[in-house]
């Protein structure tokens, strides 16, 4: 293969941390790898394998007790040995780079322009062609013809328009090397394709490289040329993208539920929030009816603001709707309150989204995993601990972490306890609200097989939420779609995979891996 | 639209006023309850300092309480006292005979310019402090700057004042011991006065600079290039000037509670000197009068502050 020259070799790569009175932790040691021009490499490992700090390295800020050995040949230069100066003049100018977090990663007290306007004339570009080129820009990202937008702060901008933004700051210097960090973490599915496509076509139009760092093994497999994983540090694995399987190739066939029999029917279901001062009141859910089979899962997919948070709050009773009507095994718990909602919370229990944030840092596991047995007074005190430690070896935790806060705990563990709590009361339904979305790749498929294990064994019915395609393919039975809070349409897992009705669960299904894995086979632009 | 945005301005304005001199009457009323619970008396406080002090004539002692309006029952008292400040007139000292007004006037710009002076000190002195350790390679010197401003407020106001005194008055005669006149009598004292204020901001700045640079947006600003220095004026220093901002209330509270120490500690004419003579003698017109105008100061500047802030971060109002 006559291929041109690499924009950037990394040849030996070692990345290794100095603490004050401990011994040197190697982070990433003997990574090589090279990028071509209009190349994009994919960078794909769990938290902690290393990624952040071969990003580092790459864009010339490493941390100040980080050691780097190996070569990184940028242009043929070697960054690694080059002079805080040097580096500094290649920063933004030769490697751009486009940070996760959007929403944190601009400036929050400069507008919009200025940010662009300074990665220009920081390296020296004179102010009126400054002036000229970040409106360039701004018409590039698409965010021109708005002098409101430019002029605006950060703020002000929804999260697609700011990661926009990064990426126009990224490439505003026409770099060789475009560094982008998990550049869709925190986006919808639509808009991070949108963002994807850009910087897609940007690569390819500027003939830059692009190295792409993701957890996400389906953006890896479908943006990039070749796909580079990571583990504690070294490289497992280079392959081209084409050779990599699709993740999540297994669509399970869960056992199909009798018809007819719902633990869960959502009747009609309506709910307005009022608008702001003047404005008209905003319907957060507009006429959605559904069903949970008794031991199935429904999914409910959509993207933020298409009501499914809302519709779960008005199934477990915290928020009333205007009308419609919510049936738990036939009977009508719209209105229920007092002492009989609070019985209802014996039979519906909620997994929440981030197990950070879901469990009191203060009570110990089994505290918190006995927690909702003493509300409602199950058994006596020593016949709940044996159901504790029960619930801890059926969700696969060491019975010795009952004994420890959650501090100790890592997320995945952390979302075990969660599980055991709301397993607790033996519940009929369980809320899943976007239960692996704050997990890596690895953990979230190990929690999906423990929630499934559970629900053959007890008979659990899930009514799960997420924007994730693939996940809601693999894990429910009946799926319900989503729209600003409108019904978009519904079925059996199947049927609305493989033959869509709506425009828009096609459009949905497109950003899914799995599902574009079939319709374009990694088609790479032309 | 626009119009019914005003209206709303307006009427937020409306109700920080009515908080504002709500904060006033109960600072008024707290101090006026406070001075008649505690002991003593003010006619024979001021009698005992005259030359023949042990034999106050009885006579002579209850004319002038009633002259002062001391014999009427407490609610008189206080009706009377609320009456006469609501119309700017605080009575006259119960010491020297002269109009509170008049008197907090005169000593007033005294106290303002060494409260300026030290505060401009201190805001140079926190800051850098605050930059210098922030940038400061990791080690012992960082450890030791970092420890300068929890050292800067332990530090007695007293003891600070005599040390310089002794160091820069008397062994290098440099300025002068005491006195009001010129800027070489404000050096010490505004030295002194700066000291607990300027680290009090170098731990503001401190934590606000260490926060706003642990943020993505320090490393992404850094990845276009842009360099240390600019990095700091340009993106962090801005937070810093929020959070002291915010904080400005507690540190003009520093300043005066400072000038009475200081004050006293360099026979400096002001507002310190003058409340801490006031409650000696119990003089309790002057005091009311001390206390209103450090509480007018708070209010307003904290009214200042709620009214810069959105000039200052463009995340808040709108």
């Amino acid at each position: 293969m006559n291929a041109p020259s690499p924009v950037l070799a990394v040849q030996e790569l070692a990345v290794t941390y100095h603490l004050p009175g401990e011994p040197p932790v190697n982070a990433v040691s003997g990574v090589s790898f090279s990028v071509r021009p209009g190349e994009i490499l994919a960078i794909v490992g769990e938290s902690g394998s290393g990624k952040s700090s071969i990003v580092s390295a790459l864009i010339g800020l490493k941390a100040p007790n980080a050691r780097i050995g190996g070569r990184i040949l940028l242009e043929g230069e070697d960054i690694a040995a080059a002079t805080p100066q040097r580096l500094r003049a290649l920063r933004g100018r030769r490697i751009g780079f486009v940070p996760q977090d959007a929403g944190l990663s601009l400036s929050p007290l400069r507008r919009i322009d200025a940010q662009i306007d300074e990665a220009l004339r920081v390296h020296g570009m004179p102010r009126h062609a400054a002036r000229a080129r970040t409106a360039e820009i701004l018409a590039d990202i698409g965010l021109g013809g708005s002098a409101r937008i430019a002029r605006g702060y950060p703020h002000e901008l929804s999260g697609g328009m700011r990661q926009r933004v990064l990426i126009g700051i990224g490439i505003a210097n026409d770099p060789a090397l475009l560094v982008a960090d998990e550049p869709t973490s925190g986006l919808d599915v639509t808009v991070a394709r949108r963002i994807l496509d850009y910087l897609d076509g940007k690569i390819r139009e500027k003939g830059m490289a692009l190295v792409i760092v993701t957890h996400d093994l389906g953006i890896a497999t479908r943006r990039a040329d070749r796909v580079l994983t990571v583990q504690d540090g070294k490289i497992v694995e280079t392959a081209p993208a084409l050779s990599i399987p699709p993740p999540r190739s297994s669509p399970a066939a869960p056992a199909p539920a009798q018809p007819g029999e719902a633990v869960l029917m959502v009747a009609h279901l309506v709910k307005h929030f009022p608008g702001r001062r003047g404005e008209a009141a905003h319907a957060a859910v507009d006429d959605v009816s559904f069903h949970v089979p008794r031991h199935g899962t429904t999914g409910l997919v959509g993207e933020s603001g298409s009501g499914k948070t809302t519709i779960a709050r008005i199934v477990l009773g915290l928020e009333t709707p205007q009308s419609g009507a919510v049936h738990l095994n036939g009977h009508d718990i719209t209105h229920a309150t007092g002492e009989a909602r609070r019985l209802l919370r014996r039979r519906m229990q909620i997994v929440y989204q981030n197990p950070y944030a879901s469990l009191n840092p203060r009570l110990s596991v089994e505290d918190i995993i006995d927690e909702p047995m003493r509300a409602f007074q199950v058994a006596d005190p020593a016949a709940r601990r044996l159901r504790v430690r029960a619930l801890l070896d059926r969700v696969g935790l060491p019975r010795r972490a009952g004994q420890q806060t959650p501090s100790f705990l890592s997320g995945g563990q952390r979302q075990r306890v969660a599980i055991a709590r709301a397993l607790a009361l033996e519940p009929e339904l369980v809320v899943l609200d976007e239960p692996t979305s704050a997990l890596d790749s690895a953990t979230q498929g190990q929690i999906l097989t423990l929630l499934r294990d559970l629900q053959a064994g007890a008979g659990t019915s899930y009514l799960f939420i997420s924007h994730d395609l693939g996940l809601v393919r693999e894990f429910s039975d009946h799926v319900v779609v989503l729209r600003r809070g409108r019904l978009v349409e519904q079925g059996a897992v199947r049927q609305i995979f493989e033959c869509p009705a709506e425009a828009y669960t096609r459009e949905l299904l497109n950003d899914s891996s799995l599902r574009c894995w079939h319709l374009s086979p990694l088609g790479k632009a032309s | 639209m626009l119009r019914r945005e005003m209206v709303r301005r307006a009427g937020a304005l409306a109700v920080r006023l009515a908080q504002s001199v709500a904060v006033l009457w109960a600072a008024f009323t707290v101090v006026f309850l406070i001075l008649h619970v505690l002991p003593g008396d003010p006619v024979s406080i001021m009698l005992s300092q005259s030359e023949d002090g042990l034999s106050a004539d009885p006579a002579q002692v209850a004319a002038l309480r009633a002259r002062y309006g001391l014999d009427r029952p407490l609610p008189v008292q206080y009706g009377i006292a609320l009456y006469r400040a609501l119309h700017l007139d605080f009575g006259q000292s119960i010491q020297t005979g002269q109009p509170v007004l008049a008197t907090l006037r005169d000593v007033l710009p005294g106290t303002a310019a060494l409260a300026s002076v030290a505060f401009a000190l201190a805001l140079l002195v926190g800051i850098a402090l605050a930059v210098a350790t922030h940038h400061a390679p990791e080690g012992a010197t960082k450890a030791a700057l970092a420890a300068l401003p929890a050292l800067g407020t332990a530090l007695p106001t007293f003891w600070v004042g005599l040390l310089l005194l002794q160091v820069f008055s008397f062994h290098w005669p440099l300025f002068p011991a005491m006195g009001n006149d010129g800027w070489r009598a404000l050096a010490l004292p505004a030295a002194t006065l700066a000291i607990p204020t300027s680290a009090r901001i170098a731990q503001i700045a401190g934590r606000t600079l260490a926060d706003a640079a642990a943020q993505p947006f320090a490393t992404a600003v850094a990845a276009r290039g842009v360099g240390r220095a600019r990095l700091m004026a340009v993106h962090l220093l801005p937070n810093v000037a929020i959070s002291l901002v915010t904080m400005s209330g507690l540190i003009a509270g520093n300043l005066l509670a400072g000038s009475v120490v200081t004050e006293t500690v360099f026979s400096r004419d002001g507002i310190g000197r003058l409340a801490q003579l006031a409650v000696q003698t119990k003089d309790i017109p002057v005091v009311e009068g001390v206390v209103l105008l450090a509480a007018s100061l708070f209010v307003a500047i904290n009214l200042a502050v709620d009214l810069l802030y959105p000039l200052l971060d463009p995340r808040i109002g709108k």
